[in-house]
Formats: C-alpha cells, structure tokens, sequence
C-alpha cells in the first residue's frame, strides 16, 4: 500500500539500448566494458584530456529515456530505467576524487557485463 | 585462502536486533524509484518506537587482482533524510503496525578460484529482511559494487525475489566462482559472537 508518489516510474527506454549506441563513441573490450583495467576486474579507467566533461557526456548518453534525478551528494546524478537497471554519475569518487559512472543491469545479456565501474582520469 | 570481508558490525547487528518486538511503520529515501522499490540513495526504517538509517558506502579491496569499489552497508540510529523524503512523498507504509518477529541478514560469500591467484574468499553482508506477522520486507544491495539497495515485500521470506548474487561473477576457464548466499537471523550472529559478528 506504498504512500509515496515517489518519482514516478521510470520510462520503458532501455540502458541496455543506450550502451550499444555508446560503445560507438567509448569504446569496449569484449567482454561489455569501457576503457581499460585488469581482465576480469569492474573498475575501469578512460582517460581524457577533460575528465569531467566526458563522463558527462557518458552519462547524457547512457541516460537517455532513463527517470533522471538528483542524489544527495553535490553534482550526482542517477537514471534508473523500468527493468531496474541503472546508470550513476557522480563528478568526485570517494576512492580517488575522479569523476565516475556506475552501470548495473538486473538481468545482464551476452557481452554486457551485470556491474562496472569506470572512473575518468586525467589523459597523461 | 584469502578473505575479503565487508560484514555488519556488531553494533549494526545490534541495531538491527532492536527492531525485534517493535510495531513496523515505515521506510523511505531522499531518492526513491519504480514504486519504491529501489533506493538511489540512503534509506531509512522506522517501527513504532526506533528508527535506523541503512547507509552504502564502498571500499577498496584487491579482490580479483587490480582494484576494485566495493559497496556495503552499514546502520545507523534515527531516520537521515527523513524530511526530504516526506516532502517528495517517498515514504511506504506497507504492513504497518505489524509486529516485526525476527530480522534476518542476507549473506553472500564468493569463492574465487583462479590458476595464477590462487583461492580467495569475499563474505559481504549484502542486506537484511525485516519479518512481520502479516508479511517480509527486504533491503538489499543490487549489486556488489553499487551503493543503491531495491526493496521487495513478499508475504513470507522465501518468497521474496531477491537480486541474483552470481550475476557479476562470470567463470572462465582460469577463474571459478561459486556465489552461495544465506539468509541468517541476526540474533544468532549475535550469540554467536556478540563483540565480532
């Protein structure tokens, strides 16, 4: 008998469609994730010479469709999608002050891994 | 064989026990979605005399060789966010006024076996199911690496659809996981070892 309106549910737009269409522009290993890291490993790194703009740019791709809101931490963001998958965004990590995005899926499909974690990193 | 542990402390158990007895009331989250059942953020729970707050946040452990965030959850007394989430209406009141009868705690323990590595063990206290006399709530991680946590309502425990804990552990040939998850109560944590659970 839930009492809150809450935000609504989410729209039936898919992040699973939206990470194909972003593999274009970042792209994966084949097992589903982006930029580099240890085989096997979730977190992963890009690296760019403007981090914070291109995990913005990241998120605004993957977000697409997706209910979007604000989380308590200053300059987060979240887009959760109808099927329980979710895309994070948040401009400093608490591990090493890069910004991050955090992709999940409930239901994870061939070549899209369930979690991954990707901070974006000052190109050197 | 090495362990990586992200378990409740004893003082969360402590919490958690608290709630045994009371009158279920309430939950919620500055950030709630899909009818409730997922929180982006923080959440808190509330009988007719306590209240706790279920808090995600992540750490730094080396367990598939390279670095990883992993999320956990920790309690703590009273309700953290409760006036925004009043206000945007992100409060559930399912099985209100129920007595709560046991509290149980999600635990997921994967096993690594990798040719290079070795064994390794990771125990993670993903979340925990509230019993009511009328119905079961759950709180639960998503994910090993996310700090989100969903919420599913069923009319007992073993009912409830609970996130698949083997979904992020994919074997190759080098590398084996077996994912085993059990459901505990948390009073006999605390019987068993009441200072480190």
């Amino acid at each position: 008998m839930g009492g809150g309106s809450g935000n609504g549910p989410a729209s039936s737009d898919s992040l699973h469609n939206n990470f194909q269409k972003a593999r274009d522009q970042f792209p994966t290993s084949p097992g589903g994730y982006f930029g580099t890291g240890k085989s096997g490993g979730k977190t992963r790194q890009i690296h760019s010479s403007e981090p914070l703009k291109t995990a913005e740019k990241m998120f605004k791709m993957l977000s697409k469709g997706g209910k979007v809101a604000k989380l308590p931490k200053p300059g987060a963001m979240t887009a959760v999608f109808k099927d329980g998958s979710r895309v994070n965004f948040r401009p400093t990590s608490g591990s090493d002050g890069s910004p991050v995005i955090e992709i999940a899926f409930p239901k994870p499909a061939s070549g899209v891994p369930a979690a991954q974690k990707i901070h974006f990193v000052k190109v050197k | 064989m090495n362990d990586y542990v992200l378990r409740f402390s004893s003082s969360d158990l402590h919490l958690l026990s608290d709630l045994i007895g009371k009158n279920w009331d309430h939950y919620g989250s500055q950030t709630l979605f899909n009818e409730g059942t997922l929180a982006a953020s923080d959440m808190f729970l509330a009988t007719s005399s306590t209240s706790i707050s279920v808090i995600a946040d992540c750490k730094l452990l080396n367990f598939e060789d390279g670095t990883d965030e992993f999320s956990f959850l920790r309690i703590e007394d009273g309700e953290i966010g409760v006036t925004a989430a009043r206000r945007s209406g992100n409060l559930y009141f399912d099985f209100r006024g129920e007595r709560v009868t046991t509290v149980f705690i999600i635990r997921d323990t994967v096993q690594m076996d990798d040719k290079e590595l070795g064994q390794r063990e990771l125990v993670v206290d993903s979340g925990f199911i509230v019993e009511t006399t009328r119905g079961s709530i759950a709180i639960c991680k998503g994910s090993f690496y996310m700090q989100d946590m969903f919420i599913r309502k069923a009319e007992t425990v073993e009912s409830l659809d609970l996130f698949d804990s083997e979904n992020e552990w994919e074997s190759s040939l080098a590398r084996r996981f077996t994912v085993v998850r059990t459901v505990i109560p948390v009073n006999e944590l605390l019987e068993e070892r009441p200072d480190n659970p």
